[in-house]
């Protein structure tokens, strides 16, 4: 007979019966038997699994730092050598799916066994792990503890069986379609064989959508996501205002080398040196726009001059003495977001409280 | 704030407050004008973008230089 998988479970302080949001601080505990959904878990496992060890931690607690609070707990669940790793469901819970998608995070990691977790499209955890770890879509309402928890072990079945795939290139790199079983896509592209010829499934697939029957695309949509407006300005007269572009403006000679297509580094440039009244100073990596018209005045692409005027005339609070600028050329949506973190720290750093973004 | 010649694509990448620009190879000018002119509208998309930063929004929005 099989051996009995080694399941351990990760629940908060609430699922855990100690308390709602006022034990929401306490630390980690260890339970060497399954503990509030996990009884359901057990249940649903039956004879082939044995829920061994429950570790549970506050959701404040772990919400403090998710990356080293997983560490720790990692570390105590780490004696237990499992085969298999469940997190939650957390739902639509705000810290708890984060906390939820770290654990399993570090889990695959670490032990490389699969490592699931459930939570609702609404949960921030979706768009911090989803890469990361095995995430099941779910609703928002704990009533559905039960089924959620079996389509959790059905995918976990799957990962666990690793059915060889013959269409595979490597046949043992088997990925659960994130489609038959309903959960966020990890965005992982594998090669395979296929019958046909790419000209041939292109033509099935535009065919199926022209005829609006459903199809899977080979082709991810990158992952744009949606940012909360920031508050208004209340007083522009006081306000340190900082141009960003992406229009491809560089000093002569382009000292820093930025490329003119698929652009990965961003570059800041005092104000005064590469825009100086009257120009002359600058020049474009952009194969993207004809640059003719910009590099014959750079006010074309970001409104330098009038902004000196209003700073003098203190209309603004100040104009940011620097200038951020890269090239947005056929880019990589990844090494964007880098990038506009990146500026957006040192935006933070200078004080600058609003930002005119430029594009071409 | 962003102006872009490609309000559509600003909006499809996630910006919230989008002020349409002139055009692609002068976002915020217009090389038709005269000289003088064309600093007035430089003026003027300074003045909206501004504007919109002071603005409160509540979901993305795609403005026009008035």
């Amino acid at each position: 007979m099989l051996q009995k998988l080694r399941v351990v479970h990760y629940i908060n302080q609430f699922f855990a019966g100690i308390g709602g949001e006022e034990y929401a601080d306490v630390g980690f505990a260890l339970h060497e038997k399954p503990v509030g959904p996990g009884v359901a878990l057990q249940r649903e496992l039956g004879e082939r699994g044995e829920v061994v060890a429950t570790l549970v931690c506050g959701d404040n607690f772990f919400a403090g730092d998710f990356e080293k609070n997983a560490e720790e707990g990692f570390r105590m669940i780490e004696q237990f050598k499992p085969d298999l790793f469940i997190a939650g469901p957390a739902f639509a819970a705000g810290r708890y799916g984060p906390s939820c998608g770290a654990m399993c995070k570090i889990v695959s990691e670490r032990l490389g066994i699969p490592a699931i977790t459930a939570m609702n499209e609404e949960n921030p955890g979706v768009e911090m792990y989803s890469q990361y770890a095995y995430i099941v879509k779910c609703g928002v309402n704990s009533k559905e503890m039960t089924s959620v928890i079996k389509k959790m072990i059905r995918l976990a079945d799957a990962l666990l069986e690793n059915k060889p795939d013959p269409r595979l290139v490597a046949p043992n790199d088997c990925i659960p379609s994130p489609y038959e079983y309903d959960y966020y896509t990890r965005n992982l592209i594998k090669n395979v064989f296929t019958e046909e010829t790419t000209a041939e499934r292109s033509i099935d697939l535009l065919l199926k959508k022209i005829r609006k029957e459903p199809f899977e695309s080979d082709v991810l949509k990158p992952p744009f996501g949606r940012v909360k407006p920031g508050e208004p300005i209340k007083d522009i007269t006081k306000a340190k205002i900082a141009f960003v572009t992406d229009g491809g403006i560089v000093p002569t000679g382009n000292p820093d080398r930025i490329p003119s297509r698929m652009c990965t580094i961003w570059k800041e440039y005092e104000l005064d040196k590469l825009c100086p009244q009257g120009g002359g100073q600058h020049e474009v990596s952009h194969r993207g726009y004809n640059n003719y018209e910009v590099l014959m005045d750079y006010n074309r692409l970001m409104p330098i001059d009038p902004a000196r005027e209003f700073e003098k005339e203190g209309r603004i609070g100040k104009l940011n003495p620097t200038l951020f600028t890269t090239c947005g050329n056929v880019s990589i949506v990844k090494k964007s977001k880098i990038m506009g973190n990146e500026i957006a720290k040192v935006l933070v750093d200078e004080h600058v409280d609003a930002v005119i973004l430029t594009s071409a | 704030m962003q102006i872009t010649a490609l309000p559509e694509v600003a909006k499809m990448v996630g910006a919230n407050r989008i002020l349409r620009g002139t055009n692609i190879t002068y976002v915020v000018g217009n090389k038709n004008l005269p000289k003088e002119e064309e600093q007035k509208l430089n003026q003027r998309y300074l003045e909206k973008a501004l504007a919109l930063l002071q603005t409160p929004v509540e979901e993305q929005t795609i403005f026009a230089l008035d």
